[in-house]
C-alpha cells in the first residue's frame, strides 16, 4: 500500500501528467496513505512551495539563468564560435572541433545544456554546411559538446544536485571542471580521427587571413575575463555561489550593454526568459520537496538501503546498475527533473556504499549527459534536428558516435576518481 | 481583465529579479570591499524577492510552456486515446492546483496574521506568503478557461517550452 503512490507517479509521468504536478499529485496522496490524515497534507502543502522557494541557496538558479540569458542575447555565443573557428580553420574537421570548443567555453557562461544546443545549431550548422560537412558530423558536434554545459560551471544540474543531496555547490561545480576539459580533449580527439578514415565527412580545410583571426580573438576577450572572474571566484571561495551567479549576470549585462549588443529590450526579454524557465525549474523543486515528504514519511530510501545492502552486492555492481537505470531514464527525460526525481533514492544508496558524494554528482552529471544525446528519444539530439534542420536519423548517428568520448571519460574517473576530486580537495 | 492582472505580475517579477541580481552583487561587493554588507539583504531576498519572482512569475511561465512532460507515450496514441489522455492529465493538473491554492491560502491566512518581522529589518514576513497563493490562484485560472482547448491537446498546459526558442 505504501509504494502505491509510487506507482501512480510512474503511471501519472507515462500518461503525460505534468512532472511537477505528478510530483506534488502522488506526494500529496503518499504522505494521506501514509499518515491517514488530510489535515497533514494540507499543513505540508501550504507550506512547501514557500519554503522550497524562500531559500536563499536556491537564488543561485535564477542569478545562473539570467547570466546565461544576458549572454545569449549579447551574442557571445556567436563571438566564441567565429574566434574557434578562424583559429582551427587549417585542422581538417577544425570547424566541429571548433564548435566543441565554442559549446565548452559558452558552457561556462550558460548551464543549460539544451539551451546551448539550440543556440549552437542555430550559430554553427549553416557554417559547416556551408563548408561542406556531413550532417552527421556537424549534428554529432554541436549535440555532444552542448553536454559539456552540465559539466563546466555553473550548471544548474550540479546546483540541482547539490541542492537536492546537501552537497557544497562550490565544490561540485569546480569537480566538473577537469572531466569537462577531458570530455572535450576527447572530443576534438574523436572528431579529427573520424575525419582522418572518413575524410568525406570534412572537406578541406580553408584560410582566413591573420588579421581575421586577431579581431574574432579581440572579440571574445570579455567572455573570457567573464570565465575567468566566476570560476577564480569560485575555486578561492570569494563569494558564494549565489554572489557569483548574481554578479556574473551584472557583469554579463554591462558587457553585453558597454559592447553595443544588449538594449533596454533585450535586458527585459533575457529577465522575462529566466522568470520562465526559473518558474519551470521551481515548479519541479516544490513538487519534488512534497513527494520527498512522502518519501520520508514511508521510509521507502531507508528500506531500499537495507535491503541492498543485506543482498551483499559489491558496490560497484550497485553502482553500474544505477548509472544504467540513470542513462535509460536520462532518454526519457530532461536532467533537472531527472535529478530530483532519482536522488532521493539513489544518494542516500550511494553514500550508504561509501561513495563520494561529490565524485557521485559527477558521474551521474556524465550519464545524464548520454542520455540526452542517445536514442531513441535524447532531448538535445531532438534540439538539434529541429533547430538545425536535420534528420533525427543523422544526430543520433553522429551524437552515438562521438558519445564514446563521454564513455571513455566516465571509466577514466571510475578508475581514477582524483580526476574529479583533486580540485575540489585543494580549495580554502 | 486577467491579461492586465498577468501583465502587472510579470513586471513584479521582472523588478524583484533585478533587485536581486543588483542586491546580491552590492552586498557582495560592499562586504568584501568595504566589510560593510547591506542590512537585511539576505532576508529580503530570500521572503520577498525570490517568492514574488517565482510565484508571480507562474502565470507568464505557464503561456510559455512551463510544465515539463514525458511524451514519448503519448506522443505514440492514436487520436481518440490521446484526447482522453490529455484530459486525464488536465484533470489531474487542475485538481492539485486546487488543493494547492487552498493549502497555501490557509498558511498564507495564518501567516498575515503574525507579527513576526525579519530579523534584520522592521519588515513582517507574513504578506510575502500571500504571494504564493496569489501565483497559484491565476495558474489556475489559466488552466480553467483552457478546459475547451484540451481535447485538441493545443492547451498551454501541453505546449512544452521549447529551448529553440528559449534562447
Amino acid at each position: 500500500m505504501v509504494v502505491l503512490p509510487l506507482v501512480a507517479l510512474i503511471v501519472c509521468l507515462l500518461l503525460g501528467v505534468p512532472i511537477a504536478i505528478a510530483l506534488a499529485a502522488c506526494g500529496m496522496f503518499g504522505i494521506f496513505i501514509v499518515t491517514g490524515d488530510f489535515s497533514k497534507v494540507i499543513g505540508i502543502a501550504g507550506l512547501a512551495p514557500y519554503s522550497t522557494v524562500g531559500d536563499y541557496a536556491l537564488t543561485t538558479i535564477p542569478m545562473f539563468i539570467l547570466m546565461a540569458y544576458f549572454s545569449a542575447s549579447s551574442g557571445l555565443a556567436h563571438d566564441l564560435y567565429t574566434a574557434a573557428a578562424n583559429s582551427l580553420s587549417r585542422v581538417r574537421g577544425g570547424l566541429a572541433i571548433a564548435t566543441v570548443f565554442a559549446c565548452g567555453i559558452f558552457g561556462a557562461m550558460s548551464g543549460a545544456s539544451v539551451a546551448a544546443a539550440s543556440v549552437m545549431s542555430k550559430i554553427a550548422m549553416p557554417e559547416m554546411r556551408r563548408h561542406g560537412y556531413s550532417d552527421e558530423l556537424a549534428a554529432g558536434a554541436i549535440g555532444v559538446g552542448s553536454t559539456l554545459d552540465i559539466l563546466i560551471p555553473p550548471s544548474i544540474a550540479m546546483v540541482i544536485y547539490g541542492i537536492a543531496t546537501q552537497t557544497s555547490i562550490g565544490q561540485l561545480l569546480i569537480a566538473g571542471i577537469i572531466p569537462g576539459i577531458l570530455v572535450g580533449i576527447l572530443l576534438a580527439v574523436m572528431i579529427y580521427l573520424w575525419v582522418l578514415i572518413s575524410p568525406s565527412h570534412a572537406p578541406a580545410t580553408f584560410t582566413v587571413s591573420k588579421e581575421e583571426r586577431r579581431a574574432s580573438l579581440v572579440k571574445i576577450w570579455p567572455s573570457l575575463m567573464l570565465i575567468a572572474i566566476v570560476i577564480a571566484m569560485l575555486y578561492t571561495g570569494l563569494a558564494t555561489p549565489t554572489e557569483i551567479g548574481a554578479l556574473g549576470a551584472l557583469m554579463a549585462a554591462v558587457i553585453g550593454a558597454a559592447f553595443g549588443r544588449l538594449d533596454w529590450a533585450g535586458a527585459i526579454d533575457a529577465i522575462k526568459q529566466t522568470i520562465r524557465t526559473s518558474a519551470m525549474i521551481f515548479l519541479i523543486l516544490i513538487g519534488a520537496t512534497i513527494f520527498g515528504y512522502y518519501m520520508t514519511l514511508s521510509r521507502i530510501p531507508h528500506e531500499v538501503v537495507a535491503y541492498v545492502t543485506d543482498l551483499g552486492l559489491n558496490r560497484w555492481t550497485v553502482l553500474i546498475g544505477i548509472i544504467v537505470v540513470y542513462f535509460i531514464v536520462s532518454m526519457f527525460m530532461d536532467e533537472i527533473p531527472l535529478l530530483l526525481l532519482t536522488l532521493q533514492l539513489t544518494f542516500p544508496l550511494i553514500t550508504s556504499l561509501g561513495f563520494d558524494p561529490i565524485w557521485f554528482g559527477v558521474v551521474s552529471m556524465m550519464m545524464v549527459a548520454m542520455g540526452l544525446v542517445f536514442p531513441p528519444v535524447g532531448m538535445i539530439a531532438f534540439v538539434v534536428a529541429a533547430t538545425g534542420k536535420v534528420e533525427l536519423a543523422k544526430v543520433y548517428k553522429g551524437t552515438s558516435i562521438l558519445m564514446l568520448a563521454i564513455v571513455a571519460t566516465t571509466v577514466l574517473i571510475m578508475i581514477f576518481p582524483e580526476i574529479v576530486l583533486w580540485l575540489p580537495r585543494t580549495m580554502k | 481583465m486577467l491579461h492586465h492582472l498577468e501583465r502587472v505580475l510579470i513586471w513584479l517579477a521582472i523588478i524583484a529579479t533585478a533587485i536581486m541580481m543588483f542586491m546580491t552583487s552590492g552586498d557582495a561587493l560592499m562586504r568584501y570591499a568595504f566589510n560593510k554588507p547591506f542590512i537585511g539583504a539576505y532576508e529580503v531576498t530570500e521572503k520577498y524577492l525570490m517568492i514574488a519572482a517565482i510565484f508571480l512569475g507562474f502565470p507568464y511561465a505557464y503561456r510559455g510552456g512551463a510544465f515539463i512532460r514525458v511524451t514519448f507515450l503519448v506522443d505514440m496514441l492514436p487520436a481518440a486515446l490521446k484526447r482522453s489522455v490529455n484530459w486525464i492529465a488536465y484533470l489531474v493538473s487542475v485538481a492539485c492546483c486546487v488543493l494547492l491554492l487552498y493549502a497555501t491560502g490557509l498558511a498564507a491566512w495564518r501567516a498575515i496574521g503574525d507579527n513576526t518581522t525579519l530579523a534584520t529589518l522592521p519588515i513582517r514576513v507574513g504578506p510575502s506568503q500571500a504571494l504564493v497563493p496569489l501565483g497559484f490562484l491565476v495558474l489556475l485560472i489559466l488552466m480553467l478557461i483552457e478546459a475547451r482547448r484540451v481535447g485538441s491537446g493545443e492547451a498551454m498546459l501541453f505546449a512544452q517550452e521549447s529551448p529553440a526558442e528559449s534562447s
